[in-house]
């Protein structure tokens, strides 16, 4: 007899549970339940409970655990096939989402109380035999059952609604959400299910779908306009991710994106007649280039042809600037024919032209093309290249050199405040370090500093200063040092003025200097230019005086230095007294003053005879000046605007002397000669004499006289022979600390060495067999391609 | 006592015994004797020197031999001289002491017995030998009539055409680096220039001889 309460397999399940849970929800979930908020009643449910429970518990062999594990699947699984799938296999498109959202939803349910009703099982039977969780299996009975069965259609029908809404079509998010959200959930704890039934499938859409989009676009649209779109796309489908796909998802379909309408038709868009990308940068379509950046950007290697169109029309625009120079370069060939300006090596239109050029595309790399390194190597290589151009019989290094001296000296026609001057020198530095000959710039610029300085040109100390710091920052002290070197001394010249001053006060009797004022600027050998001297220089006595006090001044103060003076650089106010004595105040040179003190009337003049002619070759004794000088100084004083002097050249075949004294500049015809006429020199010639003018006026009473320059712009000797030097000492150096290299190796470490030229490589072989010959180093015997150092 | 006769070999070092007799220190020194200048007892200049081949019946301005016997004899000191203890310290190493025995010793004499290493070495002998006094150069047109002398168009294929280049370049004296290196060049360079390279080591002085090559082959 069994016990009366020991609950049945068939009494519990068919005539308890079935009844009283299952079949109802089954029933609810078929015909709708919108009226109730929840299924079942607490004393509903917990009468299933316990009645679960209970049969679980009794002792075996009535324990049903199994039973009721299996049971509970398999009540699903029937569920499902027999009411769920087949409503779902008739439908299509929108419908079939709309009931496939429905059976989901139906059976998140139905799982959820099918967990809670035979809850005990999960707690120990499921445990202890290691079986899927109630709520897991019956996820499963799902996805097997009906999901796998119907996905391929689903997604379809998904995708479709997809395409309509990119076509402008309103769809129905809300239902694509919820179909997408079932995805995710057949995944079990993973992505699985949703990435490899749904996002493949979208994916393959979605390149197909833009593959079609792209054929119309490509040819109807300019490349702005079809970037607008590219954006405007990226745009939707960003939004589309977010309103009811898968986070996951979002880089995935952008990619799919960048591939169908930018890698692939990259070159197409570049390139396009009238709207590519060289049309957009001749236009200066900022924002268009701005997108172009940001949208090539996407993809691999997608800016470097940009860069490349960049680089190539940077080039082209500055190339046009060197043909607009070569041109005017040829018109002065032309007038420099026929006596007029010829090229010269101031050209501050080629400069500014070249520096609005790469401050124009500078700002494009920064803002832009944010700074990207290949927008930023792209405009170094143009420049690269243009800066080492041939430019004429001027070097671009002088060039630049020339117009800095424009920027910071006195007197330029340019009229800028401090600001533009600096943002000038700052934009010139920058220009300055692309090019190659940087030492040739160096020497120019040092002379030309020299110059400004001792002519006292320089518009501001301060701007000296700032520009060679600039110099220093971007090339390193060794660069700057003569120019620093030339400033101090300059500024040490003060100190020594005022102490020189002080000692002249104070030694009247001695010096006997009285109304001379006279100024020393001390040069330290090595920072500045090497000035010929002109030591065999007579001079008056009166100035010679000055330099003997000086050098009785500058021995006390310093020891061990030698003063050589250096007649060639100097200025001199000299105050002529003309006609009925009008006095005129001449800024001459040092040596315009001196030939000038020889036609005194003083007789402690050296040649002063007393105001009387004198001729070339008996001046030139007298004063004791090189030839050429001297024709440089007459030439300045007797032929230039101011003729203080009068040149008297030698009559052909007559007399050539004092009898024939006229006012005369030099075009004046020799009427009176029947003989053949010698052409009229304008320039000043052995044969001439010359002589005081005392028909000298001019309406002011201040003049300058100013006088051919002496140096040369620089030595191209000089620079070709710190060059040698330079390569020699950079060989030896790395041989020494190498001992063995191949040539190869060591030509490229000596490029490397040298940051200020780049020589070419023939130069350095050239040093290297001098060095051969010198015996500091020799070919290995083996190997004839490879060096040994000579120790 | 010369046991063994030695088959002559080509590339052999000479025999040493097939004349007269031993070697004899006196006989070499009169022999120097004979030769040298009085005045200038412990150099043999050029004049010195060219007693000797007339006495060997060897052409000093176009015999190879003349060269190569300095050059065993170790005339290193002085270009274009050897001292007394050269010459006698020589003789005894060729174990010649007579004019003779010297005279048997002139088939040996040929540079094609020398090896590649040896070779080299008297190559490079004869650009020192040859300069004038203390010269580190020689002059252009002394290259070009020593360099037949001293090489074949076996050993330098690129001989003649080279001796054509000389003529027209502006360089105008050979350095012992640039010597040296057309050797090399002989064996390295193909003399049709094929496998020349474009960034070699070569002296300037070869890279315009290639140059020029280039030049003449399309013309």
């Amino acid at each position: 007899m069994g016990d009366p309460n020991i609950i049945t397999l068939d009494e519990g399940w068919n005539k308890q549970i079935k009844v009283v849970a299952l079949d109802p929800l089954e029933t609810m979930l078929e015909e709708g339940f919108k009226t109730k908020t929840r299924l079942f009643s607490n004393q509903e449910y917990a009468k299933v409970y316990t009645i679960c429970y209970n049969m679980c518990t009794q002792k075996s062999p009535y324990n049903w655990s199994e039973q009721l594990y299996i049971r509970h699947g398999e009540t699903i699984a029937e569920y499902l096939r027999n009411k769920v799938l087949p409503s779902l296999k008739n439908k299509h498109g929108e419908q079939l989402l709309g009931e496939f959202v429905r059976r989901g939803e139906n059976h998140n349910i139905m799982n959820k109380w099918h967990q809670k009703f035979f809850m005990y099982l999960d707690r120990y039977h499921v445990k202890y035999h290691q079986l899927p969780s109630l709520e897991d299996a019956g996820l499963r009975y799902f996805k097997t059952i009906v999901f796998d069965a119907v996905k391929a259609d689903v997604t379809a029908a998904i995708v479709d609604l997809i395409n309509i809404e990119r076509n402008g079509g309103v769809v129905d998010k809300a239902l694509i959400k919820s179909s997408v959200e079932i995805y995710e959930l057949m995944g079990m704890n993973s992505l699985d299910a949703y990435v490899s039934d749904f996002e493949t499938q979208l994916l393959a859409a979605t390149h197909t779908y833009y593959a079609q989009k792209v054929e119309a676009w490509i040819t109807q649209d300019s490349t702005p306009t079809y970037m607008l779109r590219v954006e405007k796309a990226l745009d939707e489908e960003r939004a589309r991710v977010a309103a009811y796909l898968n986070p996951e998802t979002e880089s995935k379909l952008l990619q799919a994106l960048d591939a169908e309408l930018l890698a692939r038709r990259q070159t197409e868009l570049l390139e396009k007649d009238g709207s590519g990308c060289r049309v957009l940068l001749m236009n200066d379509m900022i924002d268009d280039l701005s997108r172009m950046y940001r949208l090539f950007s996407r993809i691999t290697d997608g800016l470097v042809p940009v860069a490349e169109i960049f680089k190539v029309h940077i080039t082209d625009l500055g190339g046009e600037k060197i043909t607009q120079r070569l041109a005017r370069v040829e018109t002065a060939a032309k007038e420099g024919d026929k006596g007029g300006e010829k090229e010269s090596n101031d050209d501050p239109q080629f400069i500014k032209d070249l520096l609005a050029v790469h401050d124009k595309y500078l700002t494009m790399v920064n803002v832009q093309f944010g700074s990207n390194t290949l927008f930023q190597k792209a405009l170094k290589d143009a420049f690269n290249d243009l800066v080492n151009r041939d430019v004429g019989k001027f070097k671009t290094a002088d060039l630049v050199a020339s117009f800095c001296d424009r920027l910071l000296k006195t007197g330029s026609t340019e009229k800028l405040s401090d600001n533009e001057v600096e943002e000038y020198l700052e934009k010139t530095v920058q220009l300055f370090s692309y090019l190659t000959d940087q030492d040739l710039f160096a020497e120019i610029y040092r002379n030309q500093l020299s110059r400004r300085l001792l002519n006292q040109r320089s518009a501001s100390d301060d701007m000296e200063r700032l520009m060679i710091s600039k110099l220093k920052s971007k090339c390193g002290a060794q660069f700057t040092a003569k120019m620093e070197g030339m400033l101090n001394d300059l500024a040490i010249g003060q100190e020594h003025a005022v102490s020189f001053e002080k000692f002249v006060k104070e030694n009247q009797q001695l010096t006997g200097l009285g109304k001379l004022e006279f100024s020393v600027q001390v040069l330290t050998t090595g920072h500045w230019p090497t000035y010929k001297s002109y030591d065999t220089i007579n001079l008056p006595p009166a100035m010679l005086k000055c330099t003997q006090v000086y050098k009785e001044y500058y021995d006390v103060k310093t020891s061990k230095r030698r003063l050589a003076w250096s007649y060639g650089q100097g200025n001199c106010n000299v105050k002529g007294t003309f006609g009925k004595g009008k006095v005129f105040e001449l800024q001459v040179t040092t040596l315009q003053a001196i030939v000038m003190l020889a036609f005194n009337k003083d007789p402690l003049c050296p040649g002063g005879l007393a105001g009387a002619p004198i001729s070339f070759v008996a001046l030139q004794e007298s004063v004791s000046i090189p030839e050429d000088v001297l024709k440089r100084v007459l030439h300045s004083l007797a032929c230039g605007k101011f003729k203080v002097l009068k040149r008297i050249p030698q009559a052909t075949g007559g007399a050539a002397d004092s009898g024939k004294v006229s006012a005369f500049d030099g075009e004046a015809e020799g009427g009176e000669n029947k003989k053949e006429k010698a052409p009229q020199s304008k320039g000043v010639l052995v044969t001439d004499t010359y002589a005081f003018n005392d028909q000298f006026t001019c309406p002011m009473r201040k003049i300058r006289i100013p006088m051919s320059l002496l140096e040369e712009s620089h030595n191209p000797k000089r620079v070709e022979e710190d060059r040698s030097i330079a390569i020699e000492a950079a060989i030896v150096r790395i041989m020494k600390a190498r001992l063995t290299l191949s040539h190869q190796q060591l030509v490229a470490e000596v490029l490397s060495q040298l940051s200020f030229f780049r020589p070419d490589p023939k130069v350095i072989k050239r040093r290297i067999e001098a060095l051969i010959d010198r015996e500091y180093l020799e070919r290995d015997q083996e190997n004839q391609n490879t060096y040994k150092y000579m120790a | 006592m010369f046991s063994s006769k030695k088959v002559a070999k080509k590339d052999a070092p000479a025999p040493a015994a097939s004349g007269s007799g031993k070697f004899d220190p006196k006989a070499a020194d009169s022999l120097y004797e004979s030769l040298m200048d009085p005045d200038d007892p412990d150099l043999l200049s050029m004049e010195g020197i060219s007693k000797l081949c007339e006495s060997l019946e060897l052409d000093p301005s176009s015999d190879v031999r003349v060269l190569v016997l300095l050059w065993k004899l170790g005339a290193v000191s002085k270009p274009g001289n050897i001292t007394r203890t050269e010459f006698t310290t020589g003789l005894q190493k060729l174990q010649a002491s007579s004019v003779d025995k010297l005279k048997s010793l002139l088939p040996s004499l040929d540079p094609g017995f020398l090896d590649r290493t040896q070779f080299r070495d008297f190559y490079k002998f004869v650009f020192q030998f040859s300069r004038e006094g203390t010269n580190k150069t020689i002059e252009k047109e002394i290259i070009i009539s020593l360099l037949p002398i001293v090489l074949d168009n076996n050993r330098a294929p690129h001989l003649p055409h080279f001796l054509k280049f000389l003529e027209s370049t502006t360089h105008q004296r050979i350095t012992l680096d640039q010597w040296d290196s057309f050797l090399h060049f002989n064996h390295q360079i193909k003399e049709d220039m094929s496998n020349l390279e474009d960034d070699g080591a070569w002296p300037l002085l070869l890279d315009e001889y290639a140059e020029w090559r280039k030049s003449a082959a399309k013309a």
